[in-house]
């Protein structure tokens, strides 16, 4: 079933037709909250529940000659930077032990993954965007309410600085 | 390295660190359903509200609600417990040059109304007169009227009703002090009861005139609060309502004001 046609039956009652939504969005939505939160497992969480309550709720807003990934994703990044603005003064000491808790398995990665955590937000969130989702530049910035060649410029400057921290890394080895 | 090459592992590195997130996919699911059910029981709730709002009720039920809510101890209660308010009461002068940008368009609030948690989307919207605001918007209107900012009840009232709204507007050349004796005085001139002057921290920090027109259900009630501008003005803000919307209009517009903040607007 597409996104439309799922949507549709949300917007006519069918409650059961928004679970489908969940089951399609909800993985790669918590991926995206995770790393836009630098890994905070519980803000992730809220920003997620949140976003597919505001989904729910607001439904009847959404235009349907207009596709709905960017809408939801839209979403979620304001549910993500609202989050993070209200809890800015608040770090948690469970938050930070389940962060330093790495998969061995992921030790390849795991430097990159570091690297991009430790970009900038207004050049991660593009790349996280761009690379997970695989939305374009336009769509991009459409979610992001950005012109499209300040996002050309944020992933241009992102993935710069990981391919230098790649080279390095094989330089290094 | 190729940029393909690059991307191939910007891509696996994105999914590979991300795979045990999903683990909470029930639990999620479930707080999902809980918040909804709640939603739809409150927006029950809250049309009920809106429909006994309407309804002329006597004064003698209205102050045995009054009596046993306490609703403004509920409210500070509920704001602490829930941790959903923002701390915008300060009016201090916010020196923004686009205050979209600092300031989320929309949010959800949770306020205390006659008892009970109301959770609702609450707007931004910019004032003239050099002040930001939230509003309930599936309420409330910002209009424009007298020159000034007026936000009014967005259903049409009966004609037994006296007005509910909240006006803004700014005096640039009168100290709150100066503005409360007037102010003061012209109330005095018009209501049955007008209490002292009184500074106050909440919903703003400044002095607050309150004035009321007798003891019926529909008696007029006129708060007035004064601001300073932090310069050598003021901003007026005067709600009017009657008393038995003392605990409905009365207590959003109030929440409304814990919102408030003066800005300094860009060429001003």
């Amino acid at each position: 079933m597409s996104d439309q046609e799922i949507i549709k039956q949300i917007q006519s009652g069918n409650d059961s037709a928004f679970r489908g939504l969940y089951d399609l969005y909800y993985d790669y939505a918590i991926r995206t909250a995770t790393i836009v939160m630098n890994h905070n497992a519980s803000y992730a969480a809220d920003a997620v529940q949140e976003t597919f309550i505001r989904v729910y709720q607001n439904i009847h807003l959404y235009q349907s000659d207009r596709p709905f990934k960017p809408w939801f994703y839209k979403i979620l990044l304001n549910e993500c930077n609202r989050i993070l603005k209200q809890n800015s003064k608040v770090v948690s000491v469970g938050e930070i032990i389940e962060r330093s808790q790495i998969d061995p398995k992921l030790e390849d990665y795991e430097d990159l993954y570091e690297a991009i955590q430790g970009l900038e937000s207004h050049n991660r969130t593009p790349i996280v965007l761009k690379y997970l989702n695989g939305f374009k530049e336009q769509e991009i910035a459409d979610i992001l309410e950005e012109n499209v060649n300040t996002i050309k410029s944020r992933l241009f400057k992102g993935r710069q600085k990981l391919k230098t921290f790649l080279e390095a890394k094989e330089e290094a080895n | 390295m190729d940029d393909k090459n690059l991307d191939k592992e910007i891509n696996k590195s994105l999914l590979k660190n991300t795979n045990d997130v999903s683990s909470k996919k029930e639990d999620i699911w479930k707080s999902i359903e809980t918040k909804l059910a709640l939603d739809e029981k409150n927006k029950r709730l809250k049309q009920e509200e809106s429909t006994m709002e309407l309804q002329p009720r006597s004064r003698k039920n209205a102050k045995k609600r009054k009596k046993s809510k306490g609703w403004l101890t509920g409210t500070i209660a509920a704001a602490i417990l829930l941790g959903i308010f923002t701390t915008t009461t300060d009016t201090g002068q916010a020196f923004v040059n686009n205050i979209k940008e600092y300031f989320a368009p929309e949010k959800q609030v949770v306020e205390e109304i006659e008892g009970m948690p109301e959770e609702k989307e609450v707007v931004l919207k910019e004032g003239k007169a050099g002040y930001i605001i939230y509003i309930d918007e599936e309420r409330y209107n910002l209009v424009e009227e007298d020159g000034f900012d007026k936000i009014v009840f967005n259903q049409e009232l009966g004609e037994q009703y006296p007005e509910v709204s909240m006006s803004i507007r700014q005096v640039i050349d009168q100290t709150p002090e100066q503005l409360a004796e007037e102010i003061y005085a012209e109330l005095q001139n018009s209501y049955a009861t007008v209490r002292e002057v009184e500074t106050v921290n909440d919903p703003v920090e400044g002095l607050l005139i309150s004035a009321i027109d007798g003891n019926e259900w529909d008696s007029l009630v006129t708060r007035v609060y004064i601001v300073s501008n932090e310069k050598e003005g003021s901003f007026i803000i005067e709600q009017k309502f009657f008393l038995e919307a003392e605990e409905g209009h009365g207590a959003r517009f109030h929440h409304m004001l814990r919102e408030f903040t003066i800005v300094e607007i860009q060429g001003e």
